[in-house]
């Protein structure tokens, strides 16, 4: 995933329609430390008054390519590094030990204290795509997996690959400006990585994250 | 270890069990009950969540394919290409919200309470009450059509209408009917090179959210790149946005744009002839730019250098919340040479009216008539309760009126309080049949059937206007909402458009302007009384109100999804907050994150402190929207409403004290 943001406008589309489709939890007012977003607006202020910017940042799980600190950690293979690339979360498999959590430095594992409630009607409005967690399950951004389903399933019944772009993750979708790219890096994103604007979060890690900015351009 | 015989590794078969897990994952939860997806459509359609008439496609499955589960931008569409905003997504919410109202309610003399009542008897009810009597109505968040049809009943009627939405990040349409003869022109921002925003945090509040942000990746794309400037009290998200922020108090925005309009005047004389009146204030010695800045706490050169922006070829973005500040920032526009400029304020391209919807139609006023007595009060989507400013007098209006009706589709803090209450569908339960103009002033219509069938007895908001018009003994040419969607699609040529839904773009060139003579003398006499304001007083911090998308027109807070984008500087969820700069806080003595008390001349609201550099350390930045009384657990009793202390839209003064 590419998140050009020169052009993003931080106008929250993204989040809400990974919300939407993936089922996340309503959430609890009178426990607001414990909201589930997948996608979520970082905003980082700098610098002193008169001389501040602010730096807003759509922030997804970052599917670390190398050796993704969750799924070292997680003991029962409920987080891994999948063939594509892609980290996803078994929530069947998931023991809610929350290590995963700690081990994550990008806070992009969200846990589910309880289980979430969609109070009548509000369930008529579930994907039907996607399952609804359970309590003490850890969950997080799976690049909408469901829907590389779909397209793959899609592509079958036609006798045909996958078409390049096909594969549209939700937030990717809604973008207003465009911001949001996806794809392969060796296919639609080809070159993103070796854009002169191009970083990724917390870099001396070495994780690799699959999520790449590009970042503001000065002029 | 590896079973190489079999020629699979051990890599390998964890890989497939992964995807396996997988699988389960997405298949579903045991212990939850699951629905039969059934068969699938895709509806294209209109939203209707705002006035802006985006294209969408709605994704329905479910038995009889009745339940809405996604909603994605048309692509192509004029308005949204594809795009979206938080708010057209969580329409979806808002179509299941448990709060909905079920059937109309009507108050019961002998228990106080709302009650059902058939939809006959309510109107019978409403033609009672209104017969003989005065009506007075207030119009909120309505579609263009429906704006159309409730002014066209209230000239009828004689009835007054008042405009019930909230003025902050509503388009300066006083100031463009004074100055430039029409409401009717839009900022041509996709075209724009040079962009200076007054104020306005147009990229969270702007009356087209979708074309505010298509527009800002526009000016992001290839070599032309605009520079985009805000000038405000707090690092708001255009300001962050922006190339540059220009830290200026509320109150002095129109002293800020004499400035730069003096600057302008300074670079190139010529340009006072665009408007004599408003040149020649500007003029005067102390707006200049080293005495400005001096005034202001800016550098002067920041003056100078937006002076030179806007002259080759700029615009002023304000919103109509201040009339001081949209005022100043209209008249900017005209020394700029702005009006009618392609990249500057340009005409909109309406089509035609359909017939029955033109004139007459009622004006609009921003003030509840004070000489009605008890008058019968008919809130279309208008919430006063909880939205109407104080030097507005609705909510005196709404005390001392003899019936008060509302229409929504939940029992909203007006709605409440009010004898008869007519609940009306919500968008994706609605045909949809817009018209408009893009901000760079093509007109379009867009149109497309409901998406899913009614939850409730409810009425499209045409049906519930028409039967409120004949209750009122309004005739219009329309015997129902059919048949008043059929005449507005053919006068439209749109009836395939509503059908199927989906746009068409219009041709035709708008028609050419009438400007005054000097269409800048009433905003020179408007910044000029705006400029003998009182300033700080015992109330030393400026108050920078402003509205997030997620509860753009002040509504919103009922739905979840909504509460996670709605704090863009912070992390801090159903609680408002207020901002002030560290070294105002230490001087106060409160600590980041403190309950606090934000009080004004008018009144007192409880807050949580958030801290931060992005604010200048004379004001005070308040997020509306929350502060609910009603509409369920998700809004009601979250959070305070910065509307308590303000009496009208101007900007006004505050002080912040700890609460403990």
């Amino acid at each position: 995933m590419a998140v050009d943001l020169d052009r993003c406008t931080a106008c929250g589309a993204c989040t809400v329609a990974c919300a939407q489709e993936n089922n996340v939890a309503l959430g609890n007012p009178d426990r607001p430390d414990q909201l589930i977003r997948w996608m979520e607006i970082l905003p980082a202020e700098r610098g002193k008054y008169p001389e501040v910017s602010a730096r807003l940042a759509p922030s997804p799980c970052q599917h670390c390519d190398r050796e993704p600190p969750c799924a070292r950690v997680c003991p029962v293979y409920a987080t891994y590094r999948n063939v594509e690339g892609l980290i996803p979360q078994i929530y069947e498999q998931c023991i809610g030990c929350r290590y995963c959590v700690n081990a994550c430095p990008y806070t992009c594992k969200h846990f589910n204290w309880s289980r979430p409630e969609f109070p009548a009607p509000f369930e008529r409005g579930l994907n039907p795509d996607v399952s609804v967690r359970n309590a003490g399950v850890m969950e997080k951004c799976n690049f909408c997996y469901h829907r590389l389903q779909v397209v793959r399933d899609t592509a079958a019944q036609e006798g045909r690959e996958p078409k390049l772009g096909e594969y549209r993750t939700a937030c990717q979708e809604s973008c207003p400006t465009k911001a949001i790219r996806f794809g392969d890096l060796d296919g639609e994103l080809e070159g993103v990585r070796e854009n002169e604007r191009a970083f990724t979060l917390l870099e001396d890690l070495g994780l690799m994250p699959k999520v790449i900015y590009l970042k503001e351009k000065t002029s | 270890m590896s079973d190489e015989k079999n020629g699979l590794s051990r890599r390998t078969l964890f890989q497939l069990a992964g995807i396996a897990g997988a699988a389960v994952a997405v298949e579903g939860c045991a212990e939850r009950e699951r629905r039969p997806i059934g068969p699938e459509r895709n509806v294209q359609t209109t939203c209707g969540a705002c006035p802006a008439g985006c294209g969408i496609v709605v994704r329905a499955v479910g038995p009889g394919s009745q339940d809405a589960v996604r909603i994605t931008g048309l692509s192509g569409h004029p308005v949204n290409d594809g795009g979206m905003c938080p708010r057209g997504i969580a329409e979806i919410q808002n179509l299941y919200h448990p709060e909905r109202l079920r059937g109309p309610l009507a108050r019961q003399p002998a228990t106080g309470k709302l009650e059902p009542i058939g939809w006959a008897e309510a109107f019978e009810r409403l033609a009672d009450k209104t017969r003989g009597s005065e009506v007075v109505f207030g119009a909120g968040d309505l579609g263009r059509g429906e704006r159309q049809l409730l002014r066209g009943i209230a000239a009828r009627r004689e009835a007054a209408v008042v405009d019930a939405r909230l003025p902050w990040g509503a388009a300066p349409v006083e100031a463009m009917r004074e100055m430039l003869g029409s409401g009717e022109w839009r900022f041509d921002l996709p075209r724009a090179t040079f962009v200076l925003s007054l104020g306005a945090d147009w990229l969270q509040s702007f009356p087209s959210p979708v074309e505010a942000q298509r527009a800002f990746g526009a000016m992001r794309e290839g070599p032309r790149r605009a520079c985009v400037v805000t000038a405000d009290a707090r690092l708001s998200v255009t300001a962050a946005r922006s190339n540059d922020w220009f830290p200026v108090a509320r109150h002095h925005l129109p002293e800020f744009a004499l400035s730069v309009a003096h600057a302008m005047v300074r670079m190139s004389p010529a340009v006072a002839a665009r408007s004599p009146a408003f040149a020649a204030l500007a003029g005067e010695t102390r707006f200049g730019a080293t005495e400005t800045g001096k005034r202001l706490g800016i550098r002067p050169h920041l003056i100078d250098w937006t002076a030179s922006g806007l002259g080759m070829g700029g615009v002023v973005v304000v919103d109509g919340a201040d009339r001081g500040i949209e005022a100043a920032g209209m008249a900017l526009n005209l020394v700029a040479g702005a009006i009618g400029r392609p990249g500057g304020v340009v005409a909109a391209a309406l089509p035609p009216l359909p017939a029955g919807l033109g004139e007459p139609q009622a004006r609009e006023t921003g003030e509840f008539p004070r000489t009605r007595a008890a008058p019968v009060v008919i809130l279309a989507a208008a919430n006063p309760v909880q939205l109407a400013l104080a030097g507005s007098g609705f909510r005196e209006g709404l005390a001392r009126a003899s019936f008060v009706v509302s229409l929504s589709p939940f029992l909203d803090e007006s709605a409440e309080r009010a004898d008869l209450v007519l609940p009306v569908s919500t968008p994706l339960e609605s045909r949809n049949l817009t018209w408009g103009c893009t901000l760079d002033g093509r007109g379009f219509v867009s149109a497309g059937p409901a998406a899913v069938k009614p939850l409730y007895d409810t009425l499209e908001w045409p049906e519930a206007l028409l039967r409120v018009g004949r209750a009122l003994s309004v005739e219009l040419p329309w015997k129902d909402a059919g048949a008043y969607f059929a005449a507005a699609a053919e006068a439209l040529s749109a009836q395939d458009l509503l059908k199927k839904g989906g746009f068409k773009s219009l041709e035709q060139d708008p028609a050419p302007p009438s400007l005054p003579a000097d269409p800048g003398a009433w905003a020179a006499e408007t910044v000029r009384s705006a400029l003998s304001r009182p300033g700080p007083g015992a109330f030393p911090l400026g108050l920078a109100v402003h509205v997030p998308l997620a509860f753009l027109g002040g509504s919103g807070a009922h739905l979840p999804y909504l509460h996670g984008i709605a704090q863009v500087s912070g992390r801090e969820i159903w609680q408002t907050v207020v901002e002030l700069h560290p070294d105002t806080a230490r001087a106060l003595h409160i600590p980041e994150g403190a309950p606090v008390w934000v009080d004004s001349a008018r009144g007192s609201i409880q807050a949580v402190l958030r801290l931060r550099q992005g604010i200048r350390p004379d004001s005070a930045g308040l997020a509306l929207g929350l502060g609910r009384k009603a509409l369920g657990a998700f809004a009601a009793e979250r959070g305070t409403n910065p509307l308590d202390l303000v009496e009208s839209a101007e900007p006004a003064f505050v002080r912040v004290r700890g609460a403990t």
